[in-house]
């Protein structure tokens, strides 16, 4: 890569400019924030430190942008590498912008607009013409830093090389993945997304279907996110939603759905009266006081309480655990959900399929726009392939939907999906050549699947396997069947970490690497389990599974070969617990992590509290001394079920070590984990078990008791917070087995976590909060 | 009596720092070291070489407190290697018996001259120390009971109201900024510069605001009285005292600003631990030969307004005489510190107030009472 990007100057600190400076920091790059006025330019840093969801993995880089003005500091453009150009949609201002940085460019400068709606052929004709060749389009989504799409648009002057430079730039560096657009109105993800809202609206309104209902059916249902279409309309804001729908109508004169972007009535009004969604408190939803959330009645524009129908077609669709089995399940069902979804799905999948070449040269740049502009699950040939495209094609043609003749032409050649594989790779149909062509993948990203299609499978389970990822590594990949987004750690997943830890030694292989495959690493033990032994009263097997897993992770951490663990997303509890007996942590930079037992009465019994305590006692050796602080640490994050909102910020609550490494593009951490657990290999000499730790004892135990009476007495936790905390007082300070004279053994103190892990469990307000969190999803304070 | 007795020639301390305030980072040791060379050069008489002996009362000497302190902040301050250093604790009370030490020291004719002196960093040590390791059979008696919890249970007693308290607290405030105006703490704090940072004023006294200290919540009992408002902020301070016997002072050409007259120590109840002034000032009055009637003015601490109207209410305490100039509530209660800084602040307000017999008195955690009385010379 013959490219060298050290330092970037964002013109206008506003919400993108802002948040794209902040994301730049967490991948550790320095940033000039121009804007107006000087204190445009500090407000504009200030409002992306305080943005939720947070734009910094740690607010403290902000430190790493450097707020400017135009009028005094113009000179230093020069010390950028990269130019982005974030201001408002104008094109008259964006030219006088360009014009007044011009002469203050490096010779070698790159810029690009983060505009959403001009063409690059607009803006590039307003540019010097030296600067031409430098100049494309980054179009980041919001917010930048979670979502990992950036759409790429160049012109026919742009340099050819130095866009795929900055692609994989944006890849390696930025954790974001690059679009390949044509330059056309709303590019790639907001040209689909906008017909499937204006379609939804439409349909829902010949359907009589009400705001709830149609955001009930459009959102986590069909792998979309939750806040599915009006809710996600009142987030972005009614007002740029119509600006985008105008754009696609004005601009869409060969668009064969224009007619779908004329705004419906109701719209125009609500955007005529300024009300604009959450930014003016009221638009498709009005949040009536805490909680009570009233749904827009589209024909009298009064808000009033939704009403929750139950469909026969979301009931039947809960039976499929995947998302592709639901989508056959919910257009196959003869109600009007089931109807609903349908029309939706073919009006997506025929406007995308008519968008090729149109948007973009190939079917996989318009899946991967949706999954990483839209976060949704699958993009819409995805979602044709599971649907059966010989099978949806049929009836398309009964209902006189129209599909483009490229596809009958790909199901006449014999190619009935519009991906495959070919022994090798994942492939995609491409119409123009008529042929199936590879899927370009990154070198770092380890696709799970492939390795299981090519001979890597060593040993497959319900929710785990174990693969061959090459040069010597094996890995377990989990997946859970139970519930494939959080994967709670089940039996079938600790058998196969037991299984690896055997099958590494006994095969010679160098190391082993542990992720999932899911959309989280882990949310932590399987709950329903645990009810249910509960239930069943029977203690013993309640203390033998605890010890299983205690006895599993103990494995792993001992085991005579380097273990890494590649999480990413939620890792809580037991999914906290499996990645810090590992030796090393090899993350995604979105890492969700924490000990949050106490959360459903019940204290981190899997080894939890030793590896935190472990952990603390390292990092607090050369600071004060003494056995109490390490606990009172440990206490302040295990106690108050603290979780990271980001890798860094699980570094800085002591989750992880400096020596674990931290990956912004999530992707890639499985190969990073592999090259991790390959330079441990050599030499490697398993973890000897810790003699110096030291716990307060009994005495330290009754301090912290104290403490918890006080909590109690001011009435800031319940009873039964306070029996839980000063069970984990019991476990942290060793009790009994604890003393600031003599090290605590390991197991001893894993005895202790065990001992009041069931003495818990048998408590019936425990059990309560673990059946309220199974059924809500929150916890209970009780 | 006998004609040695012992006197104080000075008394100076640091402005109180609070939560989010600038002496937040000072270390403990050199912020006493800065008070104590602030004493030494405000009595430009007295050659360095006649203190004896620097005694620091200190409430959790651990950390950056420990490593006996005191003699490093003699070093510190630039005294000479010949002066000697030691910790007292008794909790809030430690640098009140400091005082008391050194008095005591110069009675038995094993001391002339030394310097009394008590500082807190609560933001750098935690109350409670860093390690607490706590006896079972204590912890059965409700020996680790919550300092909050003991003035509620004052409180509960006498029916100490809400509104009492907060009228208590918001006068203290109010009382600390009129000094503060009138100059009246010009004599009496020195000061600060560590760490880049200057404090000329103590940072907790504040224009009350009403509508916040009637909302806030109890903050130690469910359904209880007492609020962040009616109690002393955590803090950090320094404080220090330049004791002589008389004779020496003398010699030296030293002019005592007050006598000390007599000293006293009570235990009490721990879970009432806020009444100790009580027994303790009516053994310092029997020793002095007083009564209450012949005080002119009052040093009693606020660790709690509620602990401070017990004390008041229980034993008939002239409310007029106490804490001319505001007290812990708007000030803050570093607790190795607050002894010497109310001596300090008591001679200043005899001196205002042209008063004759002046009493200082405190509770103490762990259930005790200090008192000291003094007479201007």
């Amino acid at each position: 890569m013959g490219l060298k990007i050290e330092k970037v100057a964002i013109l206008g600190a506003g919400l993108m400019g802002g948040q794209i400076g902040a994301h730049l920091s967490n991948a550790g790059i320095p940033s000039m924030a121009f804007d107006l006025k000087q204190d445009l330019a500090e407000k504009g840093l200030e409002a992306a430190v305080g943005i939720k969801p947070a734009a910094f993995y740690n607010p403290k880089t902000v430190d790493m942008i450097e707020p400017l003005n135009y009028d005094d500091h113009i000179e230093r453009i020069k010390e950028a590498d990269w130019v982005i150009e974030a201001i408002a949609e104008r094109l008259d201002w964006k030219q006088e912008l360009f014009e007044k940085i011009a002469p203050h460019l490096k010779d070698d400068v790159i810029i690009s607009s983060n505009t959403s709606g001009l063409s690059w052929a607009a803006m590039a004709g307003t540019l010097p013409e030296k600067l031409r060749s430098r100049f494309f389009i980054t179009h980041f989504f919001n917010p930048p830093r979670y979502m990992r799409l950036v759409e790429f648009v160049g012109g026919p002057e742009t340099d050819k090389q130095m866009l795929q430079d900055m692609a994989a730039f944006c890849d390696d560096v930025l954790g974001k993945g690059a679009v390949w657009c044509k330059d056309t109105p709303n590019f790639v993800a907001n040209r689909i997304g906008i017909y499937g809202m204006m379609l939804t609206m439409k349909l829902a309104d010949e359907m009589q279907l009400s705001i709830t209902d149609v955001d009930k059916l459009t959102g986590t249902l069909i792998g979309h996110p939750k806040s599915a279409t009006f809710r996600t309309g009142d987030v972005v804001g009614l007002d740029t939603l119509v600006h985008v729908a105008n754009t696609a109508y004005e601009l869409g004169e060969n668009d064969e759905a224009r007619e779908l972007f004329k705004i419906p009535d109701y719209l125009q009004k609500l955007v005529d009266e300024g009300r604009l969604g959450q930014k003016t408190g009221e638009g498709f939803y009005k949040k009536i006081s805490k909680g009570v959330i009233h749904e827009l009645n589209t024909k009298t524009l009064e808000y009033e309480p939704g009403v929750k129908r139950k469909f026969d077609a979301v009931r039947v669709s809960k039976n499929e655990t995947y998302l592709p089995g639901k989508f056959r399940a919910l257009v196959n069902i003869d109600d009007v959900a089931g109807t609903f979804i349908w029309e939706l799905l073919a009006g997506i999948l025929i406007y995308s399929a008519n968008r090729v070449p149109e948007i973009a040269d190939d079917i996989v740049n318009i899946d991967n726009a949706m999954k990483w502009g839209f976060a949704w699950e699958m993009g819409p040939f995805e979602t044709w392939d599971a649907l059966g495209v010989a099978e949806t094609i049929e009836r398309m043609k009964k209902e006189s939907k129209k599909a483009p003749k490229w596809i009958t032409e790909m199901l006449a050649s014999g190619q009935d999906s519009f991906y495959g594989f070919d022994g090798k790779q994942k492939t995609f149909y491409d119409p123009g050549s008529k042929s199936m062509k590879p899927v370009p993948v990154h070198e770092k990203a380890i696709d799970v699947q492939i390795i299981k299609k090519t001979g890597g499978l060593i040993k497959k389970d319900w929710s785990a396997s174990l693969l061959d990822i090459g040069d010597g590594i094996a890995m377990v990949s989990t997946h859970s069947v139970l519930q494939p987004n959080f994967n709670p750690i089940d039996g079938s997943i600790l058998q196969m970490y037991t299984y690896a830890a055997d099958w590494v030694a006994e095969n010679d292989y160098k190391g082993l690497v542990i992720a999932s495959e899911c959309t989280h690493f882990s949310a932590g033990a399987n709950l329903k389990f645990v009810l249910k032994v509960i239930d069943d009263r029977d203690w013993e097997k309640l203390e033998g599974v605890n010890r299983a897993m205690q006895d599993t992770f103990q494995k792993l951490h001992y085991a005579p070969f380097p273990v890494v663990a590649a999480p990413h997303w939620l890792a809580l509890g037991g999914g906290y617990e499996t990645i810090a007996a590992c030796d090393r942590i090899v993350t995604d930079a979105e890492l969700w992590t924490g000990l949050v037992e106490v959360g459903v009465g019940l204290i981190p019994s899997a080894g939890g509290c030793w590896r935190m305590v472990t952990r603390m006692t390292d990092r607090m050796a050369k600071g004060r001394a003494g056995a109490f602080p390490v606990v009172q640490k440990v206490f302040e994050s295990v106690g108050f079920a603290k979780v990271s909102t980001s890798a860094k910020h699980a570094v800085s609550i002591g989750y992880l070590t400096k020596d674990d490494q931290i990956v912004v593009n999530g992707s890639h951490r499985v190969y990073e984990a592999k090259q991790e657990a390959l330079a441990m290999a050599d030499g490697y000499e398993p973890p000897a078990p810790r003699e110096d730790i030291f716990l307060p004892g009994k005495g330290g135990m009754l301090a912290v008791k104290t403490m918890i009476k006080g909590f109690t007495k001011a009435g800031k936790i319940s009873e039964h917070d306070a029996l839980v905390a000063e069970k984990l007082g019991y476990v942290l300070t060793g009790a009994d087995k604890g003393g600031i004279m003599k090290p605590i053994a390991e197991q001893d103190f894993l005895d202790l976590e065990r001992e009041a892990f069931v003495s818990l469990a048998g408590e019936p307000k425990t059990r309560a909060r673990i059946e309220h969190t199974l059924k809500t999803g929150k916890p209970l304070r009780n | 009596m006998s004609d040695r007795y012992s006197v104080i020639i000075d008394a100076v301390r640091s402005p109180m720092g609070v939560k989010n305030g600038n002496m937040i980072g000072m270390r403990p040791d050199d912020m006493s070291a800065l008070i104590v060379k602030a004493l030494l050069d405000r009595n430009p008489d007295l050659k360095p070489e006649e203190v004896e002996d620097v005694v620091l009362g200190c409430a959790f000497p651990e950390g950056s407190q420990g490593m006996l302190m005191a003699r490093g902040v003699g070093l510190l301050a630039g005294l000479p290697i010949t002066t000697a250093g030691k910790v007292v604790n008794r909790f809030c009370g430690s640098s009140m018996d400091s005082i008391h030490q050194l008095s005591q020291a110069i009675h038995a004719g094993d001391l002339e001259l030394g310097i009394a002196a008590g500082v807190e960093d609560m933001f750098g040590v935690p109350m409670g120390g860093y390690n607490p390791d706590f006896n079972p059979e204590l912890y059965e008696q409700e020996f680790y009971i919550g300092m909050g919890e003991t003035a509620e249970n004052l409180a509960n007693e006498l029916e100490i109201s809400r509104d009492d308290q907060e009228d208590f607290s918001i006068k203290s405030h109010e009382k600390a900024l009129a000094a503060w105006s009138a100059g009246r703490f010009d004599n009496e704090v020195v000061p600060v510069e560590l760490e880049g940072m200057r404090v000329e004023k103590d940072e907790g006294p504040r224009e009350p605001d009403v509508e916040k200290i009637r909302s806030l919540e109890p903050a130690f009992l469910e359904g209880g009285t007492i609020t962040p408002a009616t109690s002393s902020p955590v803090s950090v301070g320094a404080s220090a005292v330049l004791v002589a016997s008389n004779t020496k002072a003398e010699e030296l050409g030293l002019r005592p600003r007050a006598k000390i007259i007599s000293r006293a120590v009570a235990g009490v109840d721990p879970t009432l631990m806020g009444m100790g002034p009580l027994p303790a000032t009516e053994k310092a009055l029997a020793r002095a030969g007083l009564t209450l009637d012949d005080i002119d003015v009052i040093e009693l601490n606020e660790a709690f307004a509620a602990q401070s109207l017990y004390v008041i209410r229980k034993g008939g305490w002239p409310q007029e005489k106490i804490n001319l100039n505001g007290g812990a509530i708007a000030l803050g209660h570093p607790l190795g510190c607050s002894g010497a800084r109310i001596i300090t602040t008591l001679i200043n307000v005899m001196e205002q107030q042209d008063a004759r017999y002046g009493l200082a008195t405190m509770c103490i955690g762990t259930g005790q009472g200090i008192a000291t009385i003094l007479e201007r010379s």
